[in-house]
């Protein structure tokens, strides 16, 4: 017990001199944490209960969710660049809807309609043509007649 | 990777950084904001991580000099030098016993008084466990300067205490 408090004396004279090692400083440290202190070294347990005390301050437990936030940051939605899309479909869509198609083979459901022969004889069909169109052409003729006589 | 090791390596300092800073700014906000900022100057640093020699001894640089920017620009008054020695004769009631936990309070406020550099080392030394060199590093100091001000900021202590011993055994005596 003797021999514990004339290395402590030391260790404490080494101490305010600034001359411990960290390690000696740990062993004065742990000493002094201790309840069963020489009653003469007791008022120096007061120092190291503070620095012990003063080494439990803490951040509020929010501050590591606050730090990993920051250097990662969420992605926000980018309504520029959703706009510009928009707009650019937008475009897109009016020409293609808006453009006359170029004529071509008819593909509508008409064209689609089977055909079938009305005539098996050649000659029937030739007549039947020619009767149709001299119909037509008759009926052309009488509406150019009505247009030169106005 | 650079995630990895920042969660790893760098994010545990907050506590030590924290503290640090908290003693500085006397505001537990802005210490926090503090350390924030500096994590995140850290982080925008990585390609660097390599070259650096401590890590720690860089984050606690980093902070010291975020918190010095903030004082200034707070403008608060520094604290003397002889500040601390006014506070070791307390004028109190000479019959009061002095507990234990009455003399840690009075050691806090001769510490918040002492010059802020002792401060510093003594902090950094007592709370943190850095080394001479890794002080001398991050406060800008030379050796001797930090071996200096760890004599004289632990001497006002010791004389705080010495002072209230002495008290303490008068009132028993009588």
């Amino acid at each position: 017990m003797e021999k514990a408090k004339s290395t402590m004396i030391a260790l404490l004279e080494k101490y305010w001199r600034a001359e411990t090692t960290l390690e000696e400083e740990k062993i004065l440290a742990e000493y002094f944490r201790e309840p069963s202190t020489d009653p003469d070294l007791q008022p120096y347990n007061a120092l190291f209960a503070y620095f012990e005390e003063e080494a439990g301050v803490l951040p509020s437990p929010g501050l590591e969710a606050r730090i990993l936030h920051s250097i990662t940051p969420v992605r926000h939605f980018d309504w520029g660049m959703f706009s510009a899309a928009a707009a650019i479909l937008v475009l897109v869509a009016s020409l293609f809807l808006l453009t006359p198609k170029p004529a071509g083979p008819i593909q509508n459901s008409t064209a689609v309609t089977r055909i079938t022969d009305t005539y098996d004889d050649p000659d029937q069909a030739l007549a039947a043509v020619r009767h149709a169109l001299l119909i037509a052409s008759n009926h052309l003729n009488e509406g150019r007649k009505q247009i030169i006589n106005k | 990777m650079s995630l990895e090791v920042f969660k790893g390596r760098i994010l545990p300092m907050k506590d030590k950084l924290f503290r640090f800073a908290f003693r500085l700014l006397q505001d537990i906000q802005e210490a926090e904001d503090a350390v924030q900022d500096v994590m995140a100057g850290i982080w925008a640093k990585r390609a660097e991580w390599p070259q650096w020699n401590s890590i720690e001894a860089y984050c606690m640089t980093a902070t010291r000099n975020n918190c010095l920017d903030r004082l200034r620009r707070r403008r608060l008054p520094t604290l003397q030098q002889d500040s601390a020695h006014q506070l070791s004769s307390p004028d109190h009631d000479p019959h009061e016993k002095m507990t234990s936990k009455e003399l840690i309070q009075r050691i806090r406020q001769c510490m918040d008084a002492l010059p802020q550099h002792q401060q510093q080392v003594i902090r950094l030394r007592e709370m943190e466990g850095f080394s001479y060199n890794e002080i001398a590093e991050v406060l800008d100091m030379t050796l001797d300067q930090v071996k200096i001000n760890l004599f004289r900021g632990r001497n006002a202590i010791r004389q705080l205490i010495t002072k209230q011993e002495e008290k303490w055994k008068k009132q028993n005596q009588q």
